[in-house]
């Protein structure tokens, strides 16, 4: 799977059938020691409501809080300058829709986000075991290659 | 090869930097700093630097993380007269061999300098370094067009005629970075070289993408560059791990030394490969004492280090101590720092792999933050290279990471037994508490620190938070050894910055030149080695 997304997903995505998957919070979350877990993700709609680069309850980085119909969630997504690299910059009051896992983080919840998706444009910021992509910067745009992931050289 | 330079030429403008102050000097961008005092003495000069010296440096650039190693030559009165590195980036995008035409550098009588490198595509490279010693430093890329941290050491220009027959013997190595996927890789092992250009008989542990590949098995080749090796020790490498080819550019040190940037673009890992030294032990009988680890890497959140200390003996760990920044399951900020035993400990062991080939095994549980896991591979009785594989309160890796494992001698440590000169070098992440941007920072400097452990010295460093890159700057501090030192030790500095910055550390005293410090503080994720320099 490659890793930066470019997907051509029409706008209706982001419409009525992900207003079906849980809230974030809804659930206990395991704490980050835990490990990531594709079985345990969840999609996010809602509108971005402030995007908090010096958050101080998220992890280090870029956390975007989305309002959803579920209540305000504290996204981590990495760093806002590498999703700026891969053509695709958040703003107060832009539509989303976030794949990703809710954990606790010390005494609070954060939402740690694995890919972003604003219109058509959806970028990976962590791979499906949750490594943090965004190192990358613009490396994987030219890259030809599609691998699985989790132990590729 | 053109073509890339004419792009790496037209993109290198538009990265990291943009609004950036041309001079750099005592400051740049949004960080003004008091100036360093002068030094007053010391053993180095622009003499110091004469010679061949190989070079190692990852950082950011305008296209995320990038590697870069080569070979410069110095000619003792601040000239550079030529070199090669090799660069993977992604604003070229690829792995690019460029010739180094020209330069200059500067040292102080402290060690601290400047090393400027103009390439054959009118790039200039600008670098802050400290001498550790009359044959070897520390680097921080300072040029406002990327940062980045490594180090340099002087090349046996004898030995290159011999590559790559003369790479024979044992050898274990060390190479971590990204994975053709993005994701962070690591790879520790050992080779044979059969001194003639072959590896037999090869063993490596990957981490890679949080996936732990238990050992697997090693050959390849090693090819001289017939362009750059006879005055770079240059050379081509390809290692087929278990099926699967990863070529490598090298530069050789000498034949105990070669350090490696993995070329199968969009991956970039680097790393050296040391040869094996003194009488590997084959059982835990042979491996004992107290041992200093620091890592580096990835974890959930993003970047993740940790350095720590434990004893060895027998078969059975103890004393064990670790501190882990950016650990987000602790704490209410961002960065969180654990110090561990966050619970009590349990469980906690080693063993030595009987064939000899090195490689071992430590594991220790936490009641509270779960199971610790590292896999290492002996350089020497004393010395290691080390894997974190550690799985927390799951099943796999919640890390990927590696780093270095040295016995503690010395011991017991005071803070009057710390006074003297050292060079340093950290490097990290932070978010800006003016801007609230969050990117990579890079420190080199150089300090003296009194017998009652107050700190004075000047560094230079790149923050991208503060898009800021600051020269000459200043700064003050406390070292205080706890009890005798073996354990977990504090850092303090204070940069003389505007605004003002403190950075907390956790310090681990290896010996009486070497201390490992890993961040405690929450908006900053660092981790470096601070090395005595005269």
């Amino acid at each position: 799977m490659r890793r930066i997304i470019r997907m051509s997903i029409g706008a209706a995505c982001l419409g009525g059938a992900f207003l079906l998957t849980m809230s974030a919070s809804a659930q206990q979350a395991p704490s980050i020691r835990s490990g990531y877990s594709l079985a345990r993700e969840v999609n996010l709609v809602g509108t971005v409501s402030n995007i908090v680069e010096d958050s101080k309850t998220g992890p280090l980085g870029t956390n975007v809080m989305v309002q959803t119909g579920s209540g305000l969630v504290d996204v981590h997504v990495g760093s806002a300058s590498y999703l700026k690299l891969n053509h695709l910059e958040l703003a107060a009051g832009d539509s989303v829709r976030i794949i990703g896992e809710n954990f606790t983080s010390g005494p609070n919840t954060v939402f740690l986000a694995r890919i972003v998706q604003k219109g058509t444009t959806a970028v990976a910021v962590r791979s499906a075991k949750g490594m943090p992509l965004w190192h990358n910067g613009t490396r994987l745009q030219s890259a030809t290659t599609t691998r699985s992931q989790g132990g590729a050289l | 090869m053109s073509g890339s330079i004419m792009k790496y030429m037209t993109l290198f403008a538009a990265i990291v930097l943009a609004c950036f102050t041309s001079a750099c000097g005592g400051g740049g961008g949004t960080i003004s700093s008091a100036p360093a005092p002068t030094p007053t003495s010391g053993p180095y000069s622009a003499s110091t630097l004469n010679g061949t010296y190989a070079f190692v440096m990852s950082g950011q650039d305008g296209g995320g993380f990038f590697g870069r190693i080569g070979s410069f030559a110095a000619n003792g009165a601040g000239g550079i007269t030529g070199g090669v590195l090799d660069l993977s980036s992604g604003i070229v995008p690829g792995v690019a061999t460029v010739t180094i035409t020209s330069g200059t550098y500067s040292i102080g009588t402290n060690g601290l300098g400047t090393v400027s490198l103009i390439d054959s595509a009118g790039e200039t490279v600008g670098l802050s370094i400290v001498m550790t010693s009359t044959t070897a430093g520390l680097i921080t890329e300072t040029d406002g067009n990327a940062t980045a941290s490594g180090n340099f050491t002087v090349q046996d220009t004898t030995t290159f005629a011999g590559l790559p027959n003369n790479l024979t013997g044992p050898y274990v190595f060390d190479i971590s970075g990204l994975d053709p996927n993005g994701a962070a890789e690591s790879l520790v092992g050992q080779f044979t070289a059969n001194g003639a250009g072959g590896v037999t008989a090869g063993v490596v542990d990957v981490n890679d993408d949080f996936t732990a590949s238990g050992q697997l098995p090693v050959t390849g080749t090693f090819t001289a560059d017939t362009t750059y090796g006879p005055s770079y020790g240059r050379g081509t490498a390809a290692f087929i791990i278990n099926g699967t080819t990863v070529n490598f550019s090298f530069y050789t040190v000498g034949v105990g030394r070669i350090r490696m940037l993995r070329t199968n673009y969009p991956a970039t890992s680097l790393g050296d490969a040391v040869a094996q030294t003194g009488t590997i032990p084959t059982a835990t009988s042979g491996l004992s004492g107290g041992f200093v680890f620091i890592l580096a890497g990835s974890n959930l959140v993003g970047e993740d280090v940790r350095a720590g200390r434990v004893s060895l003996s027998g078969g059975t760990a103890s004393n064990v101590e670790l501190d882990d920044d950016n650990d987000s399951a602790s704490g209410s900020g961002n960065s969180n720092h654990s110090a561990i035993p966050e619970g009590t400990i349990s469980a906690a062991s080693y063993t030595i792999d009987p064939s000899g080939d090195g490689r071992g095994t430590l594991t220790f549980t936490d009641s509270s933050a779960g199971v610790f896991s590292f896999i290492f591979y002996l350089i020497s009785p004393t010395q290691a290279v080390i894997q974190d594989v550690s799985t927390g309160n799951t099943t796999g890796p919640i890390v990927t990471s590696d780093g270095s494992m040295q016995m503690q001698t010395g011991n017991p440590f005071a803070t009057t037994g710390e006074a003297g000169n050292w060079g340093f070098n950290w490097s990290g992440e932070s978010v800006n508490n003016s801007t609230g941007s969050f990117g990579e920072e890079d420190f080199v400097g150089q300090y003296t620190q009194t017998s009652a452990g107050s700190i004075s010295g000047g560094v230079d460093f790149t923050e991208l938070s503060a898009n800021s890159v600051v020269t000459g700057g200043a700064f003050s501090g406390t070292m205080t050894v706890a009890g005798d030192g073996t354990l977990r030790n504090t850092y303090s500095i204070t940069l003389a910055t505007s605004p003002a910055a403190t950075l907390n550390f956790a310090a681990y005293l290896v010996d009486a030149n070497t201390i490992f410090v890993v961040g405690v503080d929450t908006h900053r994720t660092i981790t470096g080695s601070i090395l005595r320099n005269y």
